[in-house]
């Protein structure tokens, strides 16, 4: 009885406690979204008003437009770097690959808020305008170490013979590459450029530093929006969100999960 | 298809010289096994034939053509790896018409050369299977197929048949010697299996500490081994000093034995150990404190020898193999 308190109640209750702290907060601010008080206060009374309301706002629906496609973009300059900084990083020798790897996931361990400040700063001292290019740099430098982390693992574990049998069988450098590499690869592509999006999506505090007057991002709007009166629209829109990003989710885990997986010979199954 | 020649061939890794002035020239249609100890050098001799590495020193030939400076994927070598490297994104047939896609064929051509491929290596049912649904002999089969399909000039079989279980490696074998005959590619077959070695080649080379120490017919390689290591690497060896001081060798199925002092005895001995392996059976003797091996096929089924008995040995002046070291 003892023995069972110790080893599997108490676990038990600790991680359902961890998840509760993880979910509860989540959970009623995608109830709150369907309350009807303005002030995110019961009793609960069933209403999609702030989903109307939120259809009809168009700043917020720009905004996250502007953070879709910023994503987007980020996301695919991440795969297209990531994919030949592995590729190419095979060719350095040991020492130099370390230095080449430690410089790109720098940016994993400074705080952004640190990075997007130096940025402006670098601007300023360029005596350059604010403007999107520099927000799609830095969000590239910021979500291009994960996009790294999933390539990476791959590649270490494509067998070189493949490539030297692509060749031996009259294949050139660009044949195999296209034909051998890429599709050994891809379900780590898929799966980095899915997480850069998902780093650049969320981000604030570059986009906060460095977008030209004028434009914003969702996460600036809302952040924004808190400051002048809190209104259940911002749940709904976070609800929206959090819908796409398991959708997003849901429909990388099934492709990785069974058709790219099977495609490219993993493990599994 | 073409007549091969490697001269002075020399690879170093480092200090480490892996294959040391390599000298073998093969005509036209022949099938060669390399035949070492692990590590001696045979993966990085055939990784240099094939283009993979650049050799320090050296040529090779192709007719008259060198082909050093070209690169792997203009050579025409079909090549299958230990491993096999399938592509395991792609069907088996795909995997076989890879490498005719490269050569910008029809889909005609490619088509029914693969179907005459595949129908070569008896893998028809499989056509559209995957290679992690195949088991190890088939993807040796598919890996092998592939090779072929682009009728290379040359064929290099690293090691391919070591991961099969032993009743299918020897069908394998069998079937390999078949299918090459068949195509007439000239052919080098890297092994460390003697067996396999002296089934399936018409030369034998044997590397060791990537130099050759002989090449031959199968038969010259067992019955005239030059050196000592030749000797007890190809087949098992007894080795004996004579009068005058130089060393030869005498294989044990060569060596006669009786309960009865004979005349022409070379040894006698006393029998510490008998193992029955139904064909043959061999007995380890005793003679003056070293230990000869000798082999009888059983002819009849009989049991005159025992364990602790005194023996008497014998063998034909001609079955004693001079040694040129030591
Ligand atoms: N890329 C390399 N760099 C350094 N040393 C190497 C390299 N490749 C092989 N060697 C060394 O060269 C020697 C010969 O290797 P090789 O693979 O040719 O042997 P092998 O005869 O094929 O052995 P096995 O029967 O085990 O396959 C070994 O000592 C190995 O450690
Ligand atoms: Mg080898």
């Amino acid at each position: 009885m003892r023995k069972y308190f110790t080893d599997q109640l108490i676990p038990t209750v600790y991680a359902l406690m961890a998840l509760a702290f993880l979910y509860t907060p989540i959970i009623v601010l995608m109830v709150m979204g369907f309350n009807e008080s303005r002030y995110n206060t019961l009793p609960f009374s069933f209403s999609l008003e702030w989903y109307s309301a939120l259809a009809k706002n168009e700043v917020l629906i720009n905004a996250a437009i502007n953070s879709f496609v910023l994503a987007l973009i980020t996301a695919l300059i991440c795969v297209v770097l990531a994919t030949m900084f592995v590729l190419g990083m095979k060719t350095l020798s040991r020492s130099m690959e370390g230095l080449f790897r430690s410089l790109i996931m720098m940016p994993m361990s400074i705080p952004w808020l640190i990075l997007a400040l130096s940025m402006l700063l670098f601007i300023r001292f360029l005596d350059l305008d604010k403007n999107m290019f520099f927000v799609v740099a830095g969000h590239v430098v910021i979500s291009l170490p994960y996009a790294m982390l999933s390539l990476q693992a791959r590649i270490q574990a494509l067998d070189p013979a493949l490539e030297e049998m692509s060749a031996s069988l009259g294949a050139s450098a660009l044949s195999t590459f296209r034909r051998i590499t890429v599709p050994a690869l891809a379900p780590a592509i898929v799966a980095g450029g899915f997480l850069a999006f998902m780093i650049s999506f969320d981000n604030f505090a570059i986009s906060y530093f460095l977008i030209p007057a004028g434009t914003s991002t969702l996460p600036i709007e809302i952040q924004s929006s808190i400051k002048f009166g809190f209104t259940p629209e911002i749940n709904a829109i976070s609800t929206v969100i959090i819908g796409v990003s398991l959708l997003c989710l849901a429909i990388v885990g099934l492709i990785m999960g069974s058709s790219i997986e099977n495609m490219i010979g993993g493990k599994k199954k | 298809m073409a007549n091969i020649k490697l001269e002075n061939l020399t690879k170093r890794f480092g200090e480490n010289t892996v294959v040391d002035r390599v000298n073998i020239e093969i005509p036209n249609g022949t099938l060669v096994s390399i035949l070492g100890p692990s590590g001696c050098g045979k993966t990085t001799l055939l990784r240099m034939i094939a283009g993979f590495e650049t050799p320090d020193e050296g040529s090779i030939f192709f007719d008259q053509d060198s082909v050093v400076n070209v690169p792997a994927n203009k050579r025409n070598i079909g090549m299958v790896f230990q491993s096999y490297a399938l592509f395991p994104h792609m069907t088996v047939e795909e995997n076989v018409a890879y490498g005719l896609q490269q050569r910008k064929l029809s889909k005609e051509e490619i088509d029914a050369r693969v179907k005459q491929v595949i129908d070569t290596v008896h893998m028809k049912e499989f056509q559209k299977r995957k290679p992690k649904q195949l088991s190890g002999g088939q993807q040796q089969r598919v890996a092998l197929a592939r090779a072929l399909a682009i009728s290379p000039r040359l064929l290099l079989l690293d090691e391919c048949l070591s991961a099969l279980d032993k009743k299918l490696r020897v069908e394998m074998q069998t079937e390999l010697r078949k299918i090459l005959e068949e195509s007439k590619v000239t052919t080098f077959f890297v092994t460390h299996d003697q067996e396999e070695a002296m089934t399936l080649s018409d030369f034998i080379v044997v590397m060791n500490k990537g130099i050759i120490e002989q090449m031959g017919t199968p038969l010259e390689v067992y019955e005239k081994p030059k050196n000592k290591f030749v000797a007890s690497f190809l087949g098992k060896a007894n080795f004996f000093q004579s009068e005058d001081g130089t060393s030869f060798a005498v294989r044990p199925e060569k060596i006669h034995l009786s309960a009865e002092e004979q005349a022409g005895a070379r040894q006698e001995g006393v029998i510490t150990f008998i193992t029955y392996s139904g064909n043959i059976t061999s007995y380890t003797i005793e003679c003056d404190g070293e230990a000869v091996l000798c082999e009888k096929q059983n002819v009849q089924i009989r049991e005159n020898l025992k364990k602790g008995q005194k023996v008497f040995l014998r063998w034909d002046k001609d079955s004693e193999i001079e040694l040129a070291d030591e």
